[in-house]
C-alpha cells in the first residue's frame, strides 16, 4: 500500500487505494454492457434482465469513477511539502503545495468517525484556519503514518 | 494526543547532503546556444538561470544601465557557463559556480563542478516556465481566488461574519502558539521573493536580447506625437461628460433610495427592477475610478497580483453588462417580431389563469369540495367576500386591457438596457398583476391564525391554565364556572369552524406559492445574469497561466551520481489555474442562502400556522455583487480630483 521513493533530497510517500477490483469492475462494466447489447438483439426484448444489466454497468461504472487511484506527499528538502490526490476523474485530483516556511506544525492525531477512531497527519498552514490533511480519503493506518512522520520530519529538519 | 515517534532510519549518506538548487527556465535557452548564464543568485543555494550572454565583458556595463528600475537587474550575476568547454572569465571561486552541457533538445542539462569537494552536494534542477508579463502570466504562491473575494464588506448581522470574526481571532491566538522555528530561516523555502524572480525572468531575458540595438524610429515618434495631441483636445470633453454622467446617476439613486419616513420601505426594498436599477447604476460609478486605477497602474509597468483582481473585477463586470445588452436587444427583436403572440399569452395568463381559473377553484369550494362537508354559512360567506375582490380587480384590469401591447412594447424596449432590466421589469409585473391573489392569501392566513391561537388559549383555559405573560410560561390558574362554560362553548365552535378556514387558507397558500415560485425562478436567471464569472472562466479556458492558483511541483527525473556530477533530482514547476470550482464558489453560498430561506423550518413552520412567509431581504442576495464594489459611493468630487488633479 504503501511506496516510498527515495530521491537526492526529496522523498515521495504514495500511498495506493486498497480497494483492488480495479481490473474485476472494468471487467463487470464491459460485460454486462455487452450483455446488455447482445439481449437487444432479440424480438421480444427481456426487459428485466435489461434492467438488470444495465443497473450492474451503471453501478460498476459508478465505482469505477468514484475511486481515488493514489495519494501522494513529496517532501523536498529546504523547499516544502506537496500533497497531491490523483484520481481517474479530473475533477477529484487535486495538488496543494505548501512552502516550507508557512508550515507551522506536523502532527498526528486521532479523529472520531462515527464510532471508529481513525488516525490521520495534518499539517497546521500558516494564515490559513483549517488543517489539511495529508491523504485524506485514504488515510492509512497509524503505523504507516509514523513511518512517513519520521522520516519526513528528519528531512525537514536538516540545517542547510 | 501526539506520537512523536522516532524511529531509526538507515538512508543512504547522500540524502543528508545540502541541496543546490538551480532554477532553470524552459523554452527560454536552447541547446544550440553557448556562452555564460546570467541569472540572480537568490541564497548561496538558490540560483536563477534566466538567459545567456555571449561576451562577459559587456556585462558590466549592461548592469550599470539606467533602465533597471523596474527589475532586479542589478543584481543579476553570472553564475556559469553553458556549452563551453573552456571559459576564460575569471569568477570567484567562492561563489557556485556552474558548467552546464545541454546536449539536445530533450535531454536535461548535466551540471558538472569545478571543486572536488562540491561533489558532496545534492543537486535540485527546477523546471519553470517563466511566464510573460505582456499576455498578463504570473506565477503565484497565492491563490487569486483568496484575493477576488478577500475584500467583501459582510453586513454585520450576518452568521457568516460572526463566523468569519471568530476563525480571525483564533488565527491570532494560534500565531501566539507557534514561534518562528530555526527551520523557518530565510534562505530555506519557496518564498513569494524568489516566485517574483522567476515573473521578471521573461522581461530580463528579452531586454538583454534587444540591448545594443535600441534605435529609436523616428516616424514612429512623430506619429505618436500627432495622435497624443488629438487625444489632448478631447481629453477634457470627454472628462466633463463623464462627470455630468456621473451628477445625473446621483441624482436617479437619490430618488431610488429616498425613504418617505424611516420605517417604511423605499422604492428598492418593494421593486426589482428598482433593485436592478441601483445596481447598475452603481456599477457604472464605479467603473472611472477602476479604469483610471488600472491605467495608472499600467503605466508603472510593475505588475503584482493585486493589479491582476482590479483587472479582472472590472473586465467581468464590464462583459456582464454587455453580455446582458446583447441578450436583452435579441429578446426584444423576439417579441416585437411576435407580438401578437405574446400578447394573446399576456391576455391568457392575466384573464384565464390569474382571475377565472381561480373564481373557478373559490367557486368549487362552496360545496363539499373533494367530499369535505364545510359549514355552509362562513363558506358562502369568505366565497362571496372572493369573489367580490376578484371581480374589483377584474374591472380595473379590464379597463387597461387596451393598452397591453403599449406595455409589451415597453418591455421589450427596455431590453436595450439589458435583459436584467427586462427580467426585472417582468417580475414586478407580475407581481402587481397577482396583487389580489395576494391580498386574499394575507386576508386567508389572518383568519387562519387568528383562529389557531384563539384555539391554543381556550385549550390552555380547558385544560385549566393560562398563559403568564409575566414570566412567559403557562401556569395553572382557577378559572370560574361561568367562564370555563362560555370558554368551553366557543372552543368546541371554533375546532369545529376549523376545517372549513383551512380549506380557504390551503386554497389561496397554494396560489401564492405559484406566484412566489414564479417570482424565485425570475430572482435566479436575474443572480445568474448579474454574477456570472464569465471573464474568468474564458480566461480559463483560453490562457491558464493568467490565473494562477497556487504551483505544483512534479518529479520529472532523477539521476544519480556519475563522474564529475552530482546526484540530481530534476522538478517541474508548473503554475496551478483556478479550478472551475473555486470560481463557482460564490454561486454555491448564494444557492445555499436562497435554499435556506426558502426551505428553512421558519418559512415551513409560517406556512402551516398561517404568519406570511417573508420574501427574501434583497441584502443577502445582492450582497455578493455589492461586496466589489466600495461600500460608501466614490462622490463626484473626488471623481473630480481624480480626473484633473491627478493627470
Amino acid at each position: 500500500m504503501l511506496t516510498v521513493k527515495r530521491y537526492p533530497g526529496a522523498t515521495e510517500f504514495i500511498v495506493h487505494t486498497s480497494k483492488g477490483y480495479g481490473t474485476q469492475m472494468f471487467a463487470i462494466c464491459f460485460l454486462s454492457f455487452s450483455v446488455g447489447v447482445a439481449l437487444l438483439a432479440f424480438e421480444p426484448a427481456p426487459s428485466l434482465l435489461l434492467w438488470i444489466s444495465g443497473a450492474i454497468f451503471l453501478s460498476s461504472l459508478f465505482q469505477i469513477i468514484s475511486g481515488v487511484n493514489h495519494e501522494s506527499l513529496l517532501v523536498v528538502r529546504d523547499l516544502g511539502i506537496q500533497t497531491n490526490c490523483h484520481s481517474i476523474v479530473p475533477w477529484k485530483s487535486s495538488s496543494k503545495l505548501i512552502p516550507l516556511d508557512s508550515i507551522r506544525e506536523i502532527f498526528i492525531h486521532e479523529a472520531f468517525r462515527k464510532f471508529d477512531v481513525c488516525y490521520y497527519m495534518g499539517i497546521a498552514i500558516e494564515r490559513e484556519p483549517q488543517i489539511h490533511v495529508v491523504f485524506p480519503t485514504l488515510l492509512p493506518r497509524r503505523d504507516v503514518l509514523q513511518k512517513i512522520y519520521s522520516e519526513t520530519l528528519h528531512l525537514l529538519k536538516q540545517e542547510t | 494526543m501526539m506520537s512523536r515517534v522516532h524511529t531509526p532510519i538507515s538512508v543512504s549518506s547522500t540524502r543528508d547532503n545540502p541541496v543546490l538548487r538551480v532554477y532553470w527556465p524552459k523554452n527560454q535557452i536552447q541547446h544550440v546556444e553557448s556562452g555564460y548564464l546570467v541569472g540572480w543568485s537568490y541564497s548561496p543555494f538558490d540560483l536563477v538561470i534566466v538567459t545567456i550572454a555571449k561576451d562577459p565583458t559587456r556585462l558590466d556595463d549592461f548592469f550599470q544601465t539606467k533602465q533597471s528600475l523596474y527589475y532586479e537587474i542589478k543584481s543579476l550575476k553570472i553564475l556559469g557557463t553553458l556549452n563551453l568547454p573552456h571559459s576564460c572569465y575569471e569568477h570567484k571561486f567562492q561563489d557556485n559556480w556552474l558548467n552546464i552541457r545541454l546536449r539536445t533538445q530533450f535531454s536535461h542539462p548535466q551540471i558538472y563542478r569545478v571543486n572536488d569537494t562540491d561533489l558532496s552536494l545534492n543537486l535540485h534542477v527546477i523546471y519553470y516556465v517563466p511566464p510573460q508579463p505582456k499576455k498578463m502570466q504570473i506565477l503565484s504562491l497565492e491563490p487569486l481566488s483568496l484575493l477576488l473575494l478577500k475584500n467583501s464588506v459582510f453586513d454585520h448581522s450576518s452568521p457568516e461574519y460572526k463566523k468569519d470574526q471568530h476563525t480571525k481571532d483564533l488565527l491570532q491566538k494560534l500565531d501566539l502558539h507557534f514561534p518562528r522555528r530555526p527551520e523557518n530561516t530565510w534562505n530555506r523555502s519557496l518564498r513569494s521573493d524568489l516566485v517574483e524572480l522567476l515573473n521578471q525572468s521573461f522581461e530580463v531575458h528579452v531586454f538583454m536580447r534587444q540591448y545594443p540595438n535600441r534605435k529609436n524610429n523616428i516616424l514612429i515618434q512623430s506619429s505618436k506625437r500627432y495622435f497624443l495631441f488629438f487625444l489632448n483636445l478631447l481629453h477634457p470633453i470627454v472628462l466633463f461628460f463623464l462627470i455630468f454622467l456621473r451628477v445625473l446617476n446621483e441624482l436617479i439613486l437619490h430618488v431610488i433610495n429616498y425613504r418617505v419616513h424611516p420605517s417604511l420601505p423605499n422604492m428598492r426594498d418593494i421593486f426589482v427592477s428598482a433593485r436592478q436599477v441601483d445596481l447598475r447604476l452603481q456599477q457604472a460609478c464605479f467603473w472611472p475610478v477602476q479604469y483610471m486605477k488600472l491605467w495608472m497602474l499600467r503605466k508603472s509597468k510593475h505588475v503584482v497580483m493585486r493589479d491582476y483582481k482590479e483587472y479582472i473585477r472590472l473586465y467581468n463586470n464590464l462583459w456582464l453588462v454587455a453580455n446582458d445588452i446583447i441578450f436583452g436587444i435579441t429578446m426584444c427583436s423576439f417579441i416585437l417580431e411576435n407580438l401578437p403572440l405574446v400578447v394573446n399569452l399576456l391576455d391568457k395568463v392575466l384573464f384565464k389563469f390569474a382571475i377565472k381559473d381561480v373564481r373557478v377553484m373559490v367557486t368549487w369550494l362552496i360545496d363539499t369540495p373533494a367530499g369535505l362537508k364545510l359549514n355552509n354559512d362562513i363558506c358562502k360567506f369568505i366565497v362571496k367576500l372572493s369573489v367580490w375582490i376578484i371581480d374589483v380587480w377584474y374591472t380595473v384590469l379590464l379597463s387597461f386591457r387596451q393598452y397591453i401591447p403599449w406595455f409589451v412594447r415597453t418591455i421589450a424596449f427596455s431590453g436595450f438596457c439589458g435583459a436584467s432590466l427586462m427580467i426585472a421589469l417582468m417580475s414586478d409585473f407580475l407581481t402587481i398583476m397577482t396583487i389580489h391573489l395576494y391580498v386574499l392569501y394575507l386576508a386567508s392566513a389572518c383568519l387562519y391564525n387568528w383562529q389557531l391561537r384563539i384555539i391554543y388559549s381556550l385549550l390552555q383555559l380547558f385544560r385549566g391554565k393560562k398563559r403568564n405573560v409575566l414570566r412567559n410560561r403557562i401556569d395553572s390558574y382557577e378559572y370560574d364556572l361561568d367562564q370555563l362554560l362560555l370558554g368551553t362553548i366557543l372552543f368546541t365552535v371554533l375546532i369545529f369552524f376549523l376545517p372549513t378556514i383551512y380549506v380557504f387558507y390551503l386554497a389561496f397558500a397554494v396560489t401564492r406559492i405559484t406566484v412566489m415560485t414564479c417570482l424565485a425562478i425570475f430572482e435566479t436567471i436575474l443572480a445568474f445574469l448579474n454574477h456570472f464569472p464569465l471573464f474568468v472562466t474564458m480566461l480559463r479556458i483560453k490562457d491558464p497561466y493568467r490565473i494562477p492558483s497556487g504551483l505544483s511541483l512534479e518529479i520529472v527525473n532523477s539521476e544519480s551520481s556519475k563522474e564529475n556530477t552530482m546526484p540530481t533530482l530534476y522538478l517541474f514547476c508548473k503554475s496551478k489555474p483556478m479550478s472551475f470550482g473555486s470560481m463557482f464558489d460564490h454561486y454555491r453560498k448564494l444557492a445555499r442562502r436562497l435554499i435556506s430561506h426558502y426551505l428553512s423550518k421558519k418559512s415551513l413552520v409560517s406556512l402551516l400556522v398561517g404568519c406570511p412567509i417573508p420574501p427574501i431581504p434583497a441584502e443577502q442576495l445582492y450582497n455578493i455583487q455589492y461586496a466589489m464594489l466600495p461600500h460608501p459611493r466614490v462622490s463626484t468630487k473626488k471623481l473630480w480630483n481624480l480626473f484633473f488633479e491627478s493627470k
